[in-house]
């Protein structure tokens, strides 16, 4: 699944990756920025977190050539009203300026990362800003994909529902758990189709930050254990249950009770009501005298 | 069951407005909801003048479907639509709305005959009798819609509806102080469009007619809303229970039915949703299994989600409807979306 984000296959609009420091997810927003490069006409990179060097030295370092840098890590406020990138800059007038060529289709923003812009400003500025970024307008070309840096143990929980609502794809970074790998991330991904996948995978980066080496890591269900020699019940009896072949056959044949059967219909419409037969068979007990004390049987 | 020719003798003094029905229970004027298993279990659809608030699942999707169902259930009646989203384009909604199902009485005839049963062994003397029927016909309350279709763009454009974007909020709000701007700029919008459609109670017009009312995830981060907090983070901001009762004090003086969907997991304030709660009329709660544990579970095998029916109005009356059992679930299949009473798989031994 990771490698199918990375490198396009599943579309995703807003990316996030939620890191901490035990587990830094700064190597997967690179290899985002790589894939991208690659896809896309221009990448812009916005610099606005402290450590944001790194990154500004590995981009450097691979020497891509649509990859612009935007360096806001300086002067956030912008208290030394230095012109260029600030947490309240518009970012898209920003990049329609430093627009190199005027011909371009498409268009990625990586952001590195949103955690000063969460802590400064409120969720739901940022989640609009997230949300303004991703659709095409004033920007002249089409915004392909978001992807942000967010570094969850500076956040409170609140405010990162309000993110995590906003983005389409959310990637935390967790601990690995086996050694092989260098990186595990749990991936949390919404599709166009309304479809949720939830799932964890370990992977490695490459030194040009390619993903690598995915296997997902399973969970350990408790699922309870089937009784796989359940005992028949009806085995161990005196008496019979089953029923032999002759035996279903004679039963299938025979005729329920209330079913509509034209003989005995027919018998039924045709028995005359006038007819009835006794048949008394004495037993010892009775006493069949022939005799009549009344003299008034005329039999 | 052959429905009986029985006619009720009754003087009908109010002229009918087109899709709509008295309750059984009181003489409320109701509106179906667009779904029709759904207005079977709130007591036989939405009240006229009233509220109607969805707290929606954890993604979205199932609300949405809802909210898509009561737009079409508009344009197959008639009735004027309000159709606002803070977080995509309205008419984004618009385009994805299920196409009816529109059935010919003599066509259903033809297709029970077609496809005669076995014949019944046991029970042949009700084999004479007709198969189930779909629904009445005739009755113009409550459509039936197919999903993997879409609406025909003409019957929408018929009855005009107003659409109001996440850029019409953003340029229309000025700074309030008691509501967010917002919201404060969608109530003078659901006012104006009453008063225009000739929606309201003291207004007298010679065809009535309903305005439906659709919002999508009202309180969601684009509507400036930060999960009830103010901007400050300490106090709790109260704009949306004020903007809730506002619009229930313009609804119950207008012909108008209003459908809201809330992600109501965003907000984390104890008692900030139960205020919400009561400021609605009629409150469903729609939980997805989407992603969470309970997707394993095997008694919810055959269902998306569970529906909860949080509360239920009580307008003019003393008790509100109950229905019968308050363990619901809903199934999402390719062409249409139901919601049923929640009943366990049969217990199966494995053998």
């Amino acid at each position: 699944m990771i490698g199918d984000i990375v490198s396009g296959s599943e579309t995703s609009k807003i990316i996030l990756i939620e890191d901490s420091i035990d587990n830094s997810g700064r190597s997967l927003l690179l290899s985002y920025a790589v894939s991208l490069s690659q896809r896309v006409d221009e990448v812009h990179i916005l610099l606005f977190d402290v450590r944001s060097q790194d990154t500004y030295e590995a981009v450097k370092s691979l020497g891509i050539q649509n990859i612009r840098v935007h360096d806001g890590s300086k002067d956030l406020l912008q208290w030394n009203k230095t012109p260029g990138l600030g947490l309240h800059t518009d970012v898209k007038t920003l990049i329609l300026r430093g627009r190199a060529s005027p011909g371009t289709k498409s268009v990625a923003i990586v952001i590195d990362s949103l955690s000063p812009l969460l802590t400064h400003t409120s969720p739901p500025y940022t989640c609009k800003t997230l949300h303004g970024l991703i659709s095409s307008e004033d920007l002249e070309s089409q915004v392909l994909q978001v992807v942000s840096l967010l570094h969850g143990d500076l956040h409170d929980d609140h405010s990162l529902s309000l993110v995590h609502h906003t983005c389409t794809t959310i990637q935390k970074m967790v601990p690995v758990t086996t050694p092989l790998t260098m990186y595990c991330c749990n991936t949390l991904h919404k599709k166009v189709s309304g479809k949720v996948i939830r799932i964890t995978e370990n992977f490695n980066l490459l030194e040009d930050f390619r993903v690598m080496d995915v296997s997902e890591v399973k969970q350990v269900t408790k699922s309870i254990p089937q009784d796989s020699n359940e005992m028949d019940p009806t085995a161990n009896l005196p008496f019979n249950l089953s029923l032999s072949d002759k035996e279903k056959e004679a039963r299938s044949q025979v005729i329920l009770p209330y079913t509509y059967n034209k003989e005995r219909q027919d018998s039924l419409l045709a028995k005359s009501v006038g007819e009835g037969k006794i048949f008394y068979q004495p037993d010892e007990a009775d006493d069949f005298d022939e005799e009549d004390p009344d003299d008034d049987l005329d039999i | 069951m052959a429905t009986t020719s029985f006619q009720k003798k009754a003087r009908v003094k109010i002229n009918q407005i087109a899709g709509t029905k008295p309750s059984l229970f009181n003489n409320q004027l109701l509106v179906s909801s667009g779904v029709p298993s759904l207005d079977n279990i709130i007591g036989g659809g939405l009240a006229v003048g009233t509220v109607c608030l969805v707290e929606e699942d954890t993604y979205g999707n199932y609300s949405r479907l809802l909210l898509k169902y009561f737009s079409a259930e508009a344009a197959m009646t008639g009735h004027s639509l309000v159709l606002t989203s803070g977080d995509q384009d309205p008419s984004q909604i618009l385009k994805e709305l299920p196409a009816p199902i529109i059935d010919d009485p003599g066509e259903i005839n033809t297709a029970n005959s077609a496809e005669q049963p076995e014949n019944m062994k046991i029970a042949w003397r009700y084999q004479h009798l007709p198969g189930n029927q779909l629904g009445h016909s005739s009755s113009k309350f409550g459509h039936y819609y197919d999903l993997t279709k879409v609406m025909d763009p003409q019957l929408l454009t018929s009855i005009k509806p107003v659409l109001i974007g996440p850029e019409d909020l953003e340029r229309g709000c000025n700074q309030c102080q008691e509501l967010n701007p917002k919201y404060k700029y969608l109530l003078t919008r659901i006012q104006k469009e009453i008063e225009q459609g000739g929606h309201s109670t003291t207004q007298h017009t010679d065809k009535r007619n309903i305005l439906r009312i659709a919002v999508h995830s009202l309180g969601s981060p684009q509507w400036d809303e930060c999960g009830g907090l103010d901007l400050s983070h300490e106090d709790t901001d109260f704009s949306l229970p004020r903007f809730l009762l506002a619009l229930r004090v313009l609804m119950r003086s207008a012909f108008a039915v209003c459908l809201i969907t809330i992600p109501t997991h965003l907000f984390q304030i104890p008692g900030y949703v139960g205020r919400l709660r009561k400021m609605c009329d009629t409150v469903l709660l729609m939980e997805s299994f989407a992603g969470s544990d309970k997707e394993k579970n095997p008694a919810f095998k055959e269902y998306h989600g569970l529906f909860h029916i949080v509360q239920l109005p009580r307008l003019n009356s003393l008790l509100s409807h109950m229905p019968d059992t308050l363990d619901f679930a809903f199934k999402l299949r390719r062409k249409k979306f139901t919601i049923e009473k929640l009943h366990l798989p049969p217990e199966l031994s494995d053998t």
